[in-house]
Formats: C-alpha cells, structure tokens, sequence
C-alpha cells in the first residue's frame, strides 16, 4: 500500500527518469513519438558506429560527410509533422 | 524502568482504607507498632537480587549490603483510562495531551477546537502509537495539511519538539511530521518561521550526530517552503542578540539556508552584515556564516570562493579581536573546503595574514596559523617554499607553547608545510626536526587522544621527507621507555613510518635496536586495543624480510611461551602474531620452524576461551597458507577431521576462522579429505548460513563452491535444494545464493538441469514469496551464466517468470524486473524486446504501463544495442516510420 507521499516519489522519479534518459516512454507515448525515439537513436547509432556509416555512403554512392550531414538534418522532424491529435 | 516503576506501584503495600475495606470490622484488635519499630524500606527487587558473594563489602561500605534509595511509596500512578484507539500516554504527555482524556461530544466543541482535537490525536498516534497507526496518523496529517492550516499544527508540534523529556525516536518521528506538513504547506508556513527557527536551532549543536542532521534537514526544507526574503526577514534581528548561544546558532541556520537555496543569492545580505558598522558582534556573525558555508558545502564552495574571500577579508584588520580571529577561522575553512584549488582567491590575504603572524600572541596568532597553514598546500613549490621559511621561525618559536590549541595548531601547520612540494628535506633535517622532538615527543602528548592522533601523523609526513632511518633512530630507544601509552605511540609510528616507506635505509645496527625494541614492547603490553603492538611488530617483521632470519627462532621462543600463559588475552595475541609472521618465516624458508609451530597449535585446537581459539584456528589458517598442502604438520588428513566437530562451536569469532580455514583446505587440499568427510562438513554447514554475521554466511558459502569444485556439484545442489523448502527467509536467500556460487565454480550446465526442475516448479507456485525467491534466483543464475552458452536454459526460465510481470507485491515485481534484466544481460535485449513490444500498445493501460517499465529498464540498459532490433514500422500516411537506411543492401 504505496502512501501519498511513496506514490508522490514514484511519479516524481519517474518524471526525473525521463528527464534524464530520453528515450524511456510511458503509457501514455503515443507511436509517433516513439518512432522519432526510434529514428534518432538509430541515426546516434549510426554515428557511433563507424562501419555503419561507411556501408551507407558506399551503398548510396555519396561521401561520408554528405551521409553524416544528410542524417543530422533528419534529426530534426525525422517522421515528418506530428500527426493531428483527435481530441478526446 | 517505566515497567518497574508501575510493577512495584501496583505491589505497594496495601493502605488502611483498603485493609479496612478488605477485612471484617470486628473480631481483631490492630496493634501498635512498638515505638522502636522502623520498617525496611527497600524495594521488592532487593528482596530477589542474589547477596554480593562472599559477603563482599562494596568499596567505602561497612562489609553490608548496598542499600538502594528509598522509594517514594506515596506517589500515585494514576493510569486514567484512554479513549478507544489510542496509544497510551506516558505521565509527560499528559500536559501536551491532556484534552483527549476528557470524552466530550464532538458537537460541544468549536470547528477550531474539533480541529485541534483531530491534530491532537493524530500527532500522540505518531508519537506513541503502532507502527501502523503511526503510518496512517502521518499520511492523515499529511494529506490534511492546508485544511488544518500551518498556525494549528505548529501551535501544538512544537511545544512536543521543545520537550525536554523527548526521547531520540520521539524527536525522529516528529521531525518527519514536519518534513511532511511543510512540503504541503509551502508559503502558509510563512508567518511561522521564526517560531520554528527558535525550536530548531538549538539542534543544529547538538551532541547527537542524527539531532544535527534532522536540525539541518527541517531548516532546508523550511527555507525552500518559505523562500529566502522570508527567512531573511526571520533570522536577522537574531544576528547581533545578545547572547552569544543565539549568534552561533543562527549562523549555522544562515549556513544551511544558503546550501539549500544556492550561495549567490545569500551573498548581498551577507557582504552587509560583514560591513556592519553597527555592532561587532553583527559583523563577527557574518564572518561565521562563511565558515559555516565553508564547512558545510565543502568542496562545492568553489564557485563561490571568490566572491566569499572578498567579503571577509577586511575582517583580518577589524579593530575586534574575536572579529579578527573568527576571520581568519573562516579563512581557514574556506581554504580547507577549496584545497587543492583555488590559491588565486586567496591573494588578497596573503600580506594581512603574514603581517598579522608577527604582530599578534595567543588565540589570535593560533588561528592565523591556522589560516596559513591550510593555504601554503594550495601554493605552488617556489612560493611554498618561500611562505614556509618565513612562518617556520615563527612555528619553531611556538612549538614550546604550553597551550593545547596552540600546539594542535602548529603540529597540523608543521604537518602541513613539511607535506608542500617545495621544500627541501635539507632544511627540515637542520632547522625543524630538533626543536620538533625535543618539545613533541615526550610523555605528555601520548595521554591525549586527538594529540597523540595529530603527532603520529606529523611525524610520519616528515618521514616521508627526510626517510625512514632519520626518525626511526631518533624514537626507536623509547621502545623501552616505561610509560605504555607512550611506547605505542613509538610503536604506531615506527608501524606507519615502515608501512609507507619500507626498511631499506634501515642499518645493521638499527635493525637490531628496533626488533631489540618491538619485542620488549609486545612483551610488556598489559593490553591491547586497536592491536597497535600486533601491528606494528607484524609490519616491521614482515617489511625486514629476509634480514628478519636470525631473529626468528627468538620470536618463536617468546611466542611458545606466551602460548602456555595463564591470561588468555595474552595466549590469543601469542596466536595472532604466528598469524602475522608466518609469511616471513615462508620467506626465510624456516620450514621446520612453521611446522613445529604447526604441530603446537593443533594441540591447542581443545582451547576453551572462544576468542582464544578464534585466534589459533587463524593462525593455522595462515601456516597452511604458506606451507601448502602436501608438506602441513600435522597432515592435512589429521587436521580437517579435527576440525568439523569445531565447527558447532556458537561463537562468531570460532566460526568464521573455522570456515575458512576448512575452506582453505577444500580448496587447495581436498584430495586428501574422504568424500564422505566433505559431505559431513557440508551438512554442518548448512547451519552456518543461519548465522547472524555476514561475514559468516559469506565464509560458508565459499566453502561450499570449493567442496562443490572438489566432490562435485551433484551431492552439495541436492542437499541445498533440500535446504530451500525450509521456511527461515534467511536461510534460503543464502542458500540460493551458494546454489549460485556453486553454479559458478562448476559449470553451470552441470547444475541447471537440477535446478531447472525445481524452480520451474517454484515459479508457478500459489505462494508469492517462493515466486519472489526463484525470480532472485533466475537473476543470479542469468547473470553467472551470462556468455557461457546456456541461453536455452534462461530462456526457459524466463518462459515461467515473465506470466509475473503483473504482480503488484513491490518486492516480487522488483524481483522480476531484476530476473528479466537479468535475462536481458544473459540473452541479449533484442530477445527480450520480443517478449515486450507486444504490449507496449496494447488497448489496456495496466498492460501499457508495466510493459513500458520494462521497456524502460531495458533501454536504460542497452540503448545502443536496441537500435538494430527495433521493428519495422511501415509508414502512415504523412509519418515515415520506416527507417530507410536500413533497407539499403550491397
């Protein structure tokens, strides 16, 4: 039996969970979100990751920089607009 | 105390009213006592004590019993009687809560009256009540906070706090009660601040370590409730009171308001309370809040450093002496809080300090010793020379000081100077060292603890200057010196001087004087704490080395013979040093020396004193470590069946020497040992993890991997496995866990398959504990199997632990989230993500919710790995959910 105050910690950590590591989602994260978490730490995959990058820019016939840079710009919005919410 | 009190209020003696109520009126005549008559008024407990033996007479006693004070048989213990559901109240309560005694209609009462009487209730349930009522009583009060408003509570919270009858846990409680009350009321609590403060200061000096720091905790909580303008306003008409009590508490209270909400806001209000031209003992406070800060924030003090120096700089030149002195305190601290940083804040007080060693005497001087002392270790080498000679002259002169605080001052700054890169080892040799021994090391400085502390470290930083031979030959004849606490002060610092440096500018003649010295000190000790002798003579044995050959048989002599004293503390240290020396004795390979010591000590294995016995079976732990198996006296066959039936023994000490050193052999030696001998340990040991020392219990099961490793897995899993479905929690935490360690020591496919069987079984149980054991135990077994080829295994179990991802228990769901982390380690996170994804979307939200947590976990986990398991999402519409790099194929 979680008290206000356990029940107040609980949420309070997990807001601070969020906070701290982007990606983690809760019951409420809709699909959209979740994709552009998806995208973004693929796209952070790919630069971490060396080989990958080379496989891409060969596979693409484009030079590594361009692939890097093309992918930085697609952090950004990388689903394209969010969908219209239906109002509940 | 209480109890006993009420037991003998209730069998005082009967009163006349109830003699005369009890017995019929007529039919007797009631005497007189005769006039020489004087009743024994002594308790009944005194009746019952055991008579001293032997008439033994208490010292100043005439050969009688000690009479206890009379007590007071008049006193009436009125328990009244308590309303229904509450806890009973002590006789110092009644005065707090004494309303809730008298039953009266709710209806009677005003709203603020029947407000008062719920707060009462609640508040006393805090205080005295069950563990449950007190849980419910504080979320009450909690949640009902703003509606029963700051005035009420505090109105009766803190005439409880100012109690002077308020016991530790009383205090704890109550403070909770405030942390809780304020979260909620936040700025309500306004108008109330001073009050509080004036309850709660006087914490904050408290000698209880926890007193203080619930103090600092309610006065964070309460500045970020009220914010700081607030506290501001409360504390200052506070800073320059009167008394002295006041101004101190109110500075730390100042300091713990800037913690809590960030220094630079503080910082105006105090550079004009340092500025104070009004009052000195204004600006004197000031000054303390920023060693308070100092103190308090310790390193984090940083950015900040700058600006504090500022402020209280002028302080140093204040026309107040106490103001002068406190500076350079705070100067101190704040010099203490930055090191190894900051020397370029300090600056500006370089010239006032220097100019102030040479004018001032007495406290002043020490403190602005103190000062220079904690910053020349910021300074780099060439100025730290230069500073050094220039406040040495003025330390050599002080050094012969007969004032204690001045002469912890300059040890610490001798201390501190000698530690700075630049300074030569030439110039301590010649200049300090002389007039350092002659006025420190003598007698008197080893009476007192923090003195003695401080000197031994001096010493040995000077040591590390100049070597080991120059102040070892200065102290090594006070070995023989005839006051006891002064030889262990030589001893501890001859003990940390090797420790760090080693015997190699040790000489001939030196080395004979000092093991001459070491053993006339181990044998005179008259006892032993904190084993300083032990120590020191284990060091210096062990740092000669091979030069310690010739003086070996010497040693052992003295040992034997200890061995046989009548003192058991003196046959234990006899014991223990064998322990400390054996590797020396290895390495002078004196091998019929250790095995005659041997073949001494199993004698002894019938030892009665507990402690005494604890001490050989270390020792002979340290004997067959050194010697190896094969080549033990007595042989190791002899040894271990001597040493199960040791293994019943219940004290601690006996048991954990024990073990290991069963242990030690089954690791090492176990060939030598029958199966089924190591079987009979095994069930002995099976007792063991009930023990209440960890360590203990950590011993145990070791032993069991090494026996597991040394007759095989089989017969030890079946035992423990029996063992688990005994009910003792403590039992089968331990258990699993040594199933675990033999997992590991074994290869754990040799152990799953019976494993396998019983925990699936356990998993599916009816019963949420066993469910909560097994899922620790998939955790341990995913984690030592982790890489080592037994994914279908884990898989397997992870098939019967996921169906309890569901559970509510927080300690079975914390066990799961920790099996399937677990799982993720041992199986990969793709693999898991499998299980999860089905329901991170899933129409019901209690499903969404527990699978995100475990999404969660396991991003946490491995966020970079999950990149290339994520599924494909096809697009929507305007959405590109498809991650298109992933498509491109060569």
């Amino acid at each position: 039996m979680a008290t206000a105050a356990d029940r107040f910690n609980i949420n309070s950590q997990l807001e601070h969970l969020q906070s701290r590591y982007v990606g983690t989602g809760h019951a409420d994260t809709n699909r959209f979100e979740w994709a552009v978490n998806i995208h973004r730490d693929s796209y952070a995959s790919y630069f971490g990751h060396h080989p990958m990058m080379q496989y891409f820019a060969l596979a693409e016939n484009e030079s590594i920089g361009r692939v890097k840079y093309n992918m930085m710009q697609k952090m950004l919005l990388p689903c394209g607009l969010p969908p219209e919410r239906d109002e509940e | 105390m209480r109890w006993e009190r009420e037991v003998e209020a209730r069998n005082r003696p009967l009163s006349d009213e109830d003699l005369d109520a009890m017995l019929p009126s007529e039919g007797y005549k009631i005497l007189e006592p005769p006039a020489s008559y004087v009743p024994i008024r002594t308790p009944a407990r005194k009746l019952l004590a055991t008579p001293a033996p032997y008439g033994g007479a208490t010292p100043g006693g005439a050969g009688g019993f000690y009479q206890l004070p009379d007590e007071d048989r008049g006193q009436v213990f009125d328990v009244p009687e308590m309303p229904e559901g509450l806890p009973n109240m002590k006789p110092e309560d009644y005065q707090y809560f004494a309303p809730l005694l008298k039953e009266t209609e709710e209806e009677e009462l005003s709203l603020e009256e029947q407000k008062e009487r719920k707060i009462m209730k609640m508040l006393l349930k805090v205080k005295n009540g069950t563990p449950p009522q007190r849980k419910s009583a504080l979320r009450q009060l909690t949640d009902k906070a703003r509606e029963f408003g700051a005035g009420p509570l505090f109105n009766q919270i803190l005439p409880l706090l100012m109690s002077p009858t308020l016991e530790d846990q009383e205090r704890h409680l109550l403070v909770k009660v405030i942390d809780r009350i304020l979260y909620k009321l936040d700025d309500l609590v306004r108008p109330y601040v001073h009050k509080i403060l004036v309850v709660i200061e006087p914490l904050l000096i408290d000698e209880d370590y926890y007193a203080r720091v619930e103090g600092r905790e309610i006065i964070s909580n309460l500045a970020k409730a009220a914010g700081l303008a607030t506290m501001i306003a409360a504390m200052r008409p506070d800073i320059d009171n009167v008394d002295e009590y006041v101004r101190n508490t109110t500075a730390r209270a100042f300091a713990v308001v800037a913690q809590a909400l960030g220094v630079p806001a503080l910082l105006p209000f105090l550079k004009a309370v340092c500025q104070s031209k009004k009052s000195w003992q204004a600006r004197h406070t000031g000054v303390k809040i920023t060693q308070q800060i100092a103190i308090l924030l310790g390193c984090a003090v940083l950015p900040h450093l700058k600006s504090l120096v500022e402020i209280i700089e002028h302080g140093l030149t204040d026309e107040n002496q106490k103001v002068r002195t406190i500076t350079a305190l705070s100067v101190a601290a704040l010099a203490e809080a930055a090191a190894p940083y900051g020397i370029e804040s300090f600056d500006s007080v370089l010239k006032p300090l220097w100019k102030g060693i040479r004018a001032h005497r007495g406290k002043v001087l020490a403190a602005f010793l103190k000062a220079i002392g904690f910053i020349i270790p910021l300074m780099d080498a060439m100025y730290a020379n230069y500073y050094t000679r220039e406040v040495m002259v003025i330390l050599i002169r002080e050094f012969a000081s007969a004032d204690e605080e001045m002469k912890k001052i300059t040890l610490k700054v001798v201390k501190q100077c000698v530690g700075t890169d630049g300074v030569e080892p030439e110039y301590i040799r010649t200049e300090v060292m002389p007039e350092f021994f002659k006025n420190f090391w003598v007698r008197r400085m080893a009476l007192d603890r923090r003195n003695y502390t401080q000197l031994v470290e001096t010493t040995l930083e000077i040591a590390l200057k100049v070597g080991v031979s120059e102040i070892v030959g200065r102290v090594v004849e006070d070995l023989k010196d005839e006051s006891e606490p002064y030889r262990r002060m030589v001893m501890e610092t001859i003990t940390r001087v090797i420790e760090k440096l080693g015997t190699a500018d040790v000489d001939a003649r030196l080395e004979e004087l000092l093991v001459d010295g070491i053993l006339y000190s181990f044998q005179e000790q008259t006892g032993d704490d904190g084993d300083v002798m032990l120590d020191g003579f284990g060091t210096v044995v062990n740092a000669l080395g091979t030069r310690a050959k010739p003086y070996l048989p010497q040693i052992c002599g003295t040992i034997k013979w200890r061995l046989n004293n009548k003192s058991a503390e003196v046959r234990q240290q006899a014991a223990d040093l064998i322990a400390r020396v054996a590797s020396v004795m290895k390495t002078c390979e004196e091998e019929q020396l250790m095995g005659h010591l041997g073949v001494v000590l199993y004698e002894y294995l019938g030892e009665e004193y507990p402690e005494v016995l604890g001490s050989i079976l270390g020792a002979l732990k340290s004997i067959v470590n050194v010697t190896g198996m094969s080549k033990m006296t007595p042989p190791v066959k002899d040894l271990l069946p001597r040493l199960t039936p040791i293994l019943k023994n219940r004290h601690e000490k006996v048991q954990e020497n024990c073990i290991d050193l069963v242990g030690r052999i089954a690791d090492r030696g176990a060939e030598f040992v029958p199966a089924r001998e190591w079987m009979r340990i095994c069930f002995e040991l099976l007792e063991m993890l009930k023990a209440t020392k960890k360590a203990i219990r950590r011993a145990t099961v070791n032993t069991f991997g090494f026996i597991a490793k040394a007759i095989g897995p089989q017969d030890v899993l079946a035992t423990l496995l029996n063992n688990l479905k005994v009910q003792e929690r403590q039992n089968r935490v331990c258990t699993t866990v040594a199933i675990a360690i033999v997992a590991e020591t074994c290869s754990p496919f040799t152990v799953l398959p019976a494993l396998m069987n019983e925990y699936r079984d356990a998993l599916m149980d009816r019963d949420l504990v066993h469910r909560q054991t097994a899922a620790v135990t998939v955790k341990h077994l995913a984690l030592g199997c982790a890489g080592l080829g037994c994914e279908d295994a884990i898989t397997h179990l992870l098939n019967y632990t996921w169906p309890n991802v569901f559970e509510t228990s927080p300690h079975l769901i914390n066990a799961v989230s920790e099996a399937i982390d677990g799982a993720r380690v041992c199986l990969g996170p793709g693999f898991v993500l499998g299980y999860t994804l089905q329901g991170l979307f899933h129409p019901a939200r209690k499903v969404r919710e527990t699978y995100w947590k475990i999404y969660n976990a396991l991003y946490i986990g491995s966020q970079d790995a999950l990149a290339a398991h994520y599924p494909q999402l096809e697009d929507e519409g305007e959405c590109a959910y498809r991650r298109h790099e992933l498509d491109m194929f060569l």
